[in-house]
């Protein structure tokens, strides 16, 4: 099994499993926003239709439909209201909406404070977004995770959450996810 | 111990485990469970198990702000956009010298047994869910409710069951901790 190594800075890897591709798809030596993001997956195509695929989730060209924006919205809405209004350590919320018949997408988001150490000698308190969205067809899965620093903050100064980024965050995700669905390879 | 419930306790060199379950399991929507690291005599534990179950102290505003938020967003996610399900967990730190916390997770979904909703079979149904915990620096309690609060066909929840679910299960973890941290 080997790792394919794509333009985006993104590696992948194949393995064929039963008629089944299985893959995954690791963000390299990135920058922000994309430090730590990763899609993984199978269904049951060839790998160039895979890579394709793939290839759209990372790059997200579709427009999400409304229903899938409001949705996401209303999470950053609900979430970024906890953390302001209830000073809350830790948020995770999370929403399963069914597409059709047989699509179901998964997202979640959880939003931590880092403070592993806030000392003078150590690094920074910081916020992150941990972030988790899944499409699941009636013969595929994909998911993608995301890992992003939306705010920090330095010893003895409390992190702030970069709201616009947050929200800049859950939408781009929730849009490469949504790809996954709407580039799915059985072309329905 | 009122029959509704049975208590198992289990005791190490380290800590003293208690579990909490309706019989038969489940049937009251209500569980729970802890650990305390420090010793805890038998009049002590026992204590802590009815405090548990019965709740009679009420948690601050802050606690019960954060509940009707995270069930007020659930309601209105399931009636706007009639997810399939919703789960939303928070924590805040309620005691910064004792590094205490307490969280509380509000679910809210479409219970498919299967059949449910096909030609002839019943609607499925709406379940809420909560599970709520306080921990310390060496203990942790966890409380569990549950019940059935609609028809996911009219995909409408009964506001108020809801709200029960998740309130009652916040009352209990904070039950478990005070007045130690709180």
């Amino acid at each position: 099994m080997n790792w394919h190594i794509m333009k985006a800075r993104f590696v992948m890897r194949f393995e064929r499993d039963a008629g089944y591709i299985n893959y995954e798809a690791v963000g390299r030596d990135l920058p922000l926003p994309y430090i730590g993001f990763s899609v993984e997956g199978w269904a049951p195509c060839p790998i160039s239709l895979m890579k394709k695929q793939i290839k759209s989730i990372i790059s997200a060209p579709v427009k999400l439909p409304r229903r899938v924006r409001d949705v996401v919205k209303s999470l950053y809405g609900h979430l970024i209201g906890m953390h302001r209004e209830l000073r809350s350590t830790s948020y995770s919320i999370g929403a399963l909406l069914e597409l059709d018949d047989e699509s179901d997408l998964m997202f979640r988001i959880t939003l931590t404070l880092d403070d592993v150490c806030n000392d003078d000698e150590c690094q920074p308190l910081r916020w992150i977004a941990r972030i988790e969205g899944v499409y699941r067809g009636y013969m595929e899965y994909h998911r993608l995770k995301k890992y992003v620093e939306v705010g920090n903050g330095y010893s003895g100064e409390p992190a702030e959450v970069k709201a616009e980024l947050l929200r800049r965050m859950m939408l781009g995700s929730a849009k490469q996810i949504y790809n996954a669905y709407a580039h799915r390879c059985d072309g329905k | 111990m009122k029959a509704a419930f049975a208590a198992k306790i289990k005791r190490s060199r380290y800590e003293t485990v208690y579990e909490v379950v309706g019989k038969p399991p489940h049937a009251s929507g209500f569980s729970a469970r802890g650990f305390v690291l420090t010793e805890l005599d038998d009049a002590s534990l026992k204590r802590l198990i009815r405090r548990v179950i019965a709740a009679p102290a009420k948690p601050p505003e802050y606690l019960i702000e954060m509940a009707e938020a995270s069930v007020a967003h659930a309601l209105d996610m399931f009636e706007r956009f009639g997810l399939e399900s919703y789960s939303a967990d928070a924590e805040l730190t309620v005691d910064d010298v004792y590094d205490a916390s307490m969280s509380l997770g509000v679910s809210l979904y479409v219970e498919d047994d299967g059949d449910c909703g096909d030609d002839g079979a019943p609607p499925c149904r709406l379940v809420a869910a909560a599970e709520a915990s306080c921990y310390g620096l060496d203990e942790r309690h966890e409380a569990m409710r549950r019940a059935d609060v609609g028809n996911a066909e009219r995909g409408i929840a009964d506001k108020a069951a809801v709200r029960h679910v998740a309130l009652a299960a916040l009352k209990h973890a904070y039950n478990a901790c005070p007045p130690r941290y709180m």
